[in-house]
């Protein structure tokens, strides 16, 4: 069975013969026009029944009128139609003129429609015919006799195998493609089968032997086809594998084995047939969308295949009995994938074709016949060259021409650039690249230099690897270039290579030697500079080993001081490298601040360059400025040569004159050779990547020596401040130098307070300057704070005895009225201070936040025209010193009241005007104020004076009399206060008395008095508890308020005072000194003190009262006195009732404290003197008016609300 | 030929910025060469890369892609960006008893589900990895790193980790479920 019988059915003999004719519509002509086409269609139909072949006629004849512009149309058809018998429904078309494509298109898929019937008709006889022949259980003999190029005789097997195969191709005719692979599968068996198979009965040396591999491979490609097209895709990779399994297993068994490069060819080209296969199949999945991100923005919901699948998903439903599970291999693969094996398979080839033994390779005339016979017994070649042409020897070997051997590399590039393209159309960029370096390779490996650096180039300068770090394939792909390179003689992409395979990232591959990478590399353009190549490498393309970093110890300096710098090589080289040397490195600078670049340049003979260890050098720097008014380049010179490992670290200071921010922008460095300058860029504006990590901001800093003769380490500190992301140093503008200084600034200051500070100005700039000092407070007072300047500035002594006499410079001194505030004497000398006093009067009420605010405003003399300021700010805290608070209790005015009965003068006469002008004054009443006055301060502080000051008095119709002054106890008058040290927080007492008298005795309305305490004080000398303080300073008014105090003038009242009678009888005093407590161990001896207690009922009114008396009795005392008595009081009048008083006192009997008296009494310790105090209680009832009186407390008893008074029977 | 059952040839883990944090070869090498199997995980990126904007919750990539009839990969993306790439090979291992294929190589097959134990038990790792105080993500991130000191370092050096990865690559078979 040759080609042939497919060609016939492919090519030469069709199932239907469409003839196209035109079809004109001219009356005149349409006879004879018509004629011509039956003529012609009536022999068409004669030759072809002529053929044997049922091949069926289709006419379309092409109209150009249509059937209504012209209706003898139809007649004519039917006349053709029954002139040649051609059916209208398949075999006569008429297609009208000027169809649209549409309807063009419709048209023919109507015609295809009712013509596929009869191909399938015609197809079916045929496989009927084939079947037959299949079935016949004798072979007929062939019809020729069996020589090449016919076909030959068969072995049943064959004979079967060959019907298969024809009733294969027939259902394929038929579309009925899972028959046809059931057939062509049939065939396959047979051929492969492996007790009887056609391949186990022939010979592997025999040209059968091909023809049948030849056979079975279109077989096997035809089933892969069939699954393809039906889109078993699985079954397909299935059908594949399994074909080259037993291909394998064939060979191994009945061939020349699977170990030959015959077999690594047939596996390569088989691989490239399913990748072909693949991409003819056009199969849905691997559709390339001319948009991939558009696609990838509306994704199916149910199926993930609007991106570009790599392989067909596996099928949803399980299609085998052990699950879903399928080799991941089975799911068919986009072809670049069975491309790239196919490259493998070739480059396999032709690894076993160099191990093929120089006797077989050569020339066949050239060999002996049984090398010869040998030769085919071991080599396969089916489809591929014979071994002299695979791997032909050199012609030195054969002495004739060469031969023109297989061109693998080309095979492998041309696969691999077909699959580069598969995988580039489906933006696997990674696989894309590692595709080209093979690519690269494989050029490499053919010795094609300048073709393996045009592919290894471009990919070496977009590598994915690069950016995400994987840097042994990175490596890999510049030692290619670096080979590449070298092969082509390219300096260029030597040194680039050389470059990145120094850094230790990489790991080596490199020769280690950059400064030497060109050695041995013949300069093709002449030496000289003009050989001389020029490389840019940029560091955020390539990797670098080299680090340049530019520091700056302080993130913000100031103009016109040395700036700390480190300008920093590091190299992070592969151990064992030679040192590289730079010819310069530069670092620029951008942004607003005074500062362009910094270069170094290389300076060869210094000392200590030949140490590998890191260093730190100091060097200085020369200041360069192109015009005055350009920003500076700063140009230093240093041992430029970096060794493996070795960071270089060069600090400088810098001497900056403006003012700005410096952003680091970039660096370079410039290593310069007799071949070729290399500039290694670093742009530090760029964010940080893979490549490029952050720059290292550290500050370098040599550690102490620790060995002997051995370099001291370096160590470093990362500098972590910064004052934004991208600013490298803010230089901020030139500092005032003038010190403010505030001298014997207090903690606290009180109010109504004085307040003295010392301002003292000192000049420490380096020249004369002249201003003033403002003063600001800042309160949030309404009326605000008081200052001023107390004394005029008095130079103080210099710091700097060697300064011009200061008293000199005073006398010369004018006053500097151009600058507000107070001026400073000027010039003011540079070392020279000055000090002055500044007064504040202290607010009368506290605040808490008061801001001094000193602004010291000058300028230098000899730049009057920049002023400079200077401010500092001072909290200042007023506090009072003092409070109090207050106990307001009647007293007995020691003056007698008016009798109602006594006739005065006046009121004789009668005829005294005088008596209706002035009326009786009125009765005197005298209270008493006692105010606990504490210290609030945080200081002892001398109390000096206390007055109570009236502020003012209502009440009646004419202003009242009030007087008041201090008393001392029993309402003494105290004349002259002494001054009392007051400790924080410690409490003293001052009694005032305040006598109240009305004008007129008829006024009855209550006197109310507003007052304050006015307290002088100082503050005292010396630390706090210490003895003999001394007070200084000035006397300070301090003014306690006090609230309201109400005197009432016209109700009766009765108030209770109480003598101890040590101080009424001086028989009792020894006895009445004694403890109470002791009273046990000296029962003999002591007496217990009585208390003559008075009860003062008092009358202001005109009525006349009668009080009921009822004194109770009491367990803690006895008493003396009436017990019940009744009081008869006169208008204008009071009386005393007085008791004796004997406390009884409890040291055995306690006395019950179901009465809490002593609550509300802060003064005593409640608990422990509770019982101490005597309860009398004195019922006082108004009989008329049946009112009861509380007894108010007077001189030595103390009040108790309601009930009544206290009387203190504890020590005095 | 004598058949083989799949076994995991490589594990990969790949941090967030692409790079490489750590690579496990079964057998070791020189059986297999690391280089190639870089370039084998790198080329996996290309279809994190193509299928992340179609993911959603799911961090099973399940089957990346097969390079060729024996070697496929399976991936997984943790919530961190972090990827595990398992490199199965289809006749890594002699195959126990009864797995007659009909055509020889490969006939058992597998599912994605196949895979799902190793990328947990990887994640489970990596999480008790994570959990160290002394291993700082981001020292292994080179775009973080300081420069000084630590070129180099940003694979994962953790002993523990390294030795469960290998645990997991090498208990693993088809069908394993716990691991």
């Amino acid at each position: 069975m040759t080609p042939l019988w497919v060609a016939k059915h492919q090519h030469n003999v069709p199932a239907v013969f469409v003839a196209f004719f035109s079809f004109t519509s001219d009356p005149s002509r349409n006879s004879l026009h018509d004629n011509q086409l039956k003529s012609e269609i009536n022999s068409m139909k004669a030759a072809l029944a002529r053929s044997d072949y049922k091949t069926r006629l289709a006419v379309v004849l092409l109209s150009d009128k249509t059937i209504l512009q012209a209706p003898d149309i139809e007649e004519r058809l039917g006349l053709i139609r029954r002139t040649t018998g051609l059916d209208p429904k398949n075999s006569l078309f008429f297609l009208p003129p000027n169809t649209s494509r549409v309807e063009l298109s419709s048209f023919v898929s109507s015609v295809l429609t009712a013509l596929h019937p009869i191909c399938i008709d015609y197809y079916r006889d045929l496989t009927k015919h084939a079947r037959r022949k299949k079935t016949r259980s004798n072979i007929p003999p062939p019809t020729l006799p069996p020589t090449k190029g016919t076909s030959q005789t068969l072995p049943h097997h064959g004979w079967v195998v060959r019907y298969d195969v024809k009733l294969g191709i027939f259902a394929e005719f038929r579309q009925e493609m899972d028959v046809a692979g059931r057939h062509y599968g049939f065939a396959l068996d047979n051929l492969l089968g492996a007790d009887a198979g056609v391949f186990e009965t022939t010979p592997s040396w025999s040209t059968r032997w091909d023809e049948l591999r030849l056979l079975a491979d279109s077989a096997a490609i035809r089933i892969v086809r069939c699954f393809l097209w039906s889109g078993h895709t699985a079954p397909a990779v299935q059908a594949w594998t399994s074909y080259r399994e037993r291909v394998r297993a064939l060979l191994d068994r009945r061939g020349r084995g699977a170990n030959t490069y015959g077999w690594e060819a047939w596996q390569a080209r088989w691989t490239r047939v399913m990748a072909e296969l693949i991409q003819r199949a056009d199969l849905p999945a691997f559709q390339v969308l001319s948009e991939p991100s558009s696609s990838a923005r509306s994704p199916p919901p149910q199926q993930p295949k609007g991106d570009m699948l790599l392989f067909v998903p596996p099928p949803e439903k399980p299609l085998t009995p052990s699950g879903n599970r399928i080799a991941p291999w089975h799911l068919l693969h986009h072809p670049g994938y069975w491309l790239r094996l196919s490259a493998q398979h070739t480059i396999a080839r032709r690894a076993l074709a160099r191990e093929i033994p120089e006797e077989d390779r050569m020339p066949p005339e050239q060999s002996s016949a049984h090398a010869v016979a040998h030769r085919s017994a071991t080599y396969d070649t089916y489809l591929c060259a014979p071994p002299h042409i695979e791997a032909p020897l050199p012609p030195e070997y054969t002495g004739d021409a060469p031969v023109r051997g297989v061109d693998h590399a080309e095979e492998i590039v041309a696969a691999l650039n077909a699959a580069i393209s598969q995988f580039a159309l489906r933006s696997q960029h990674r696989f894309v690249e590692r595709l080209s370096l093979d690519l690269g390779t494989q050029l490499l490996e053919a010795g094609r230099w300048r073709a393996a650096l045009d592919s290894l180039a471009p990919l070496w300068q977009s590598l994915s690897w690069r950016t995400e770090g994987w840097w042994p394939l990175v490596a890999r792909v510049a030692g290619a270039l670096r080979d590449a390179a070298v092969g082509a003689a390219e300096p260029k992409w030597v040194v680039c290579a050389e470059w990145e395979l120094m850094s230790r990232r990489l790991g080596g591959g490199g020769l280690g030697d950059l400064m030497g990478c060109l050695e041995g590399l013949v300069a093709e353009e002449g030496e000289g500079d003009k050989g001389k190549v020029g490389i840019k490498v940029e560091a955020e393309k390539v990797v670098s080993f080299l680090d340049v970093s530019c520091v700056f110890l302080n993130p913000e300096d100031h103009v016109g001081e040395p700036v700390k710098t480190q300008l920093m090589l590091k190299s992070d080289a592969l151990p064992g490298s030679s040192p590289v040397t730079f010819e310069s490195v530069r670092v620029e600078f951008g942004g607003s601040g005074p500062l362009t670049a910094i270069e170094l340049s290389h300076l060869a003979d210094q000392g200590s360059d030949e140490s590998e260890s890191s260093r730190i050098e100091n060097i200085s720097l020369t200041e360069m400025r192109p015009s005055p008014t350009d920003k500076p380049t700063y140009a230093g010179t240093a041992s430029l040569t970096v060794h493996a490992g070795q960071a270089l670290v060069f600090a400088f200071p810098l001497i900056l004159r403006e003012a700005g921010d410096v952003v680091l922008r970039k660096s370079i460095a410039v290593v310069n050779n007799p071949r070729f300058k290399l500039t290694a860029a670093r742009d530090y504006q760029r964010p940080p990547s893979l490549i490029a990590p952050w720059t290292s901001n550290v500050w370098w800093l040599q550690q102490q020596h620790t060995g002997k003769g051995a370099a001291a380490p370096l160590r470093n500190k990362r500098l972590l401040s910064r004052v934004a992301d991208s600013v490298a140093l803010r230089v901020l503008p030139k500092p005032p130098k003038v010190e403010i200084v505030v001298n014997g600034l207090r903690q606290v200051y009180y109010t109504a307070e004085r307040v003295e500070l010392g301002v003292t100005i000192e000049n420490r700039e380096d020249e004369d300057v002249e201003g003033a000092v403002e003063v600001r407070v800042l309160s949030g007072l309404k009326e605000g704070v008081r200052w001023k300047w107390v004394s005029d500035a008095v130079p103080s002594s210099s710091s700097r005895p060697s300064s011009p006499s200061s008293s000199d410079e005073q006398s010369s001194s004018r006053p500097s009225s151009d600058l507000p505030g107070h001026p400073l004497p000027c010039p003011l000398a540079p070392g020279a201070s000055t000090t002055a006093t500044l007064a504040l009067m202290a607010p009368v009420s506290p605040a808490d936040n008061v801001v001094l605010e000193l602004k010291a405003l000058y300028h230098l003399l000899s730049d009057q025209s920049t002023p400079i300021s200077k401010t500092l700010s001072i909290g200042l805290a007023f506090v009072s010193p003092f409070e109090a608070d207050y106990e307001w209790s009647p007293r007995l005015h020691p003056d007698p009241w008016p009798s109602y009965f006594a006739v005065t003068n006046s009121g004789v006469d009668g005829t005294n005007e005088g008596m209706q002008q002035q009326p009786v004054e009125g009765l005197i009443h005298k209270w008493n104020l006692l105010a606990r006055i504490v210290s609030f301060a945080t200081e002892p502080l001398r109390l000096e004076e206390a007055h109570v000051h009236v502020l003012s008095v209502s009440g009646g119709s004419s202003a009242p009399k009030v007087t008041a002054r201090m008393e001392g106890p029993g309402g003494v008058p105290v004349e002259k206060q002494e001054g009392v040290i007051v400790k924080p927080k410690e409490m003293t007492g001052r009694g005032f008395g305040v006598c109240v008298a009305k004008r007129d005795i008829e006024d009855r309305r209550p006197i109310v008095v507003e007052a304050e305490v006015r307290v002088k004080w100082r503050r005292v000398n010396g630390s706090e508890g210490t003895e003999g303080e001394e007070a200084v300073g000035d006397q300070v008014e301090a003014i306690l308020p006090i609230p309201r105090l109400m005197a009432a003038a016209a109700e009766p009242r009765v108030i209770a005072s109480c003598v101890r009678g040590a101080a009424a009888f001086t028989v009792a005093v020894h006895d009445g000194e004694e403890e109470p407590d002791e009273e046990h161990d000296a029962v003999a001896v002591t007496a217990p003190p009585i208390f003559l207690l008075t009860y003062t009922l008092e009358n202001p009114t005109t009525h006349f009262l009668t009080f009921d008396l009822a004194m109770d009795a009491a367990e803690n005392f006895a008493f003396s006195g009436p017990k019940l008595c009744a009081v008869h009081l006169l208008p204008y009048s009071r009386q005393n009732v007085s008791y004796r008083l004997l406390p009884l006192l409890p040291s055995s009997s306690r006395p019950s404290s179901k009465e809490g008296r002593n609550e509300g009494e802060g003064e005593t310790d409640a608990e422990g003197d509770a019982d101490k105090w005597m309860a009398p209680v004195l019922r006082v009832t108004d009989r008329y008016f049946n009112k009861k009186l509380v007894p108010l407390p007077g001189e030595g008893v103390v009040g108790d609300g309601k009930r009544g008074v206290l009387v203190w029977v504890g020590e005095e | 030929m004598s058949s083989r059952s799949p076994a995991i040839a490589c594990i990969g883990i790949i941090g967030k910025h692409n790079n490489p944090l750590h690579t496990s070869l079964f057998p070791p090498p020189p059986a297999r060469d690391p280089l190639d199997f870089s370039f084998l995980l790198s080329s996996s990126l290309d279809v994190f890369d193509a299928r992340a904007p179609l993911k959603t919750a799911d961090q099973d990539f399940g089957l990346l892609t097969a390079v060729d009839d024996r070697l496929a990969m399976y991936g997984w993306l943790t919530n961190t960006g972090v990827k595990f790439v398992v490199v199965v090979d289809m006749e890594g291992r002699p195959a126990g008893i009864a797995s007659s294929g009909i055509g020889g190589s490969a006939a058992v097959g597998l599912r994605d589900a196949d895979l799902k134990p190793v990328f947990r038990a990887l994640q489970t790792a990596y999480i008790g990895l994570l959990r160290n105080p002394f291993y700082e993500p981001d020292d292994h991130s080179p775009v973080s790193a300081n420069v000084v000191g630590r070129v180099g370092s940003t694979q994962i050096t953790s002993k523990k980790f390294i030795a469960e990865v290998k645990r997991i690559g090498e208990s693993w078979a088809p069908g394993v479920t716990n691991l």
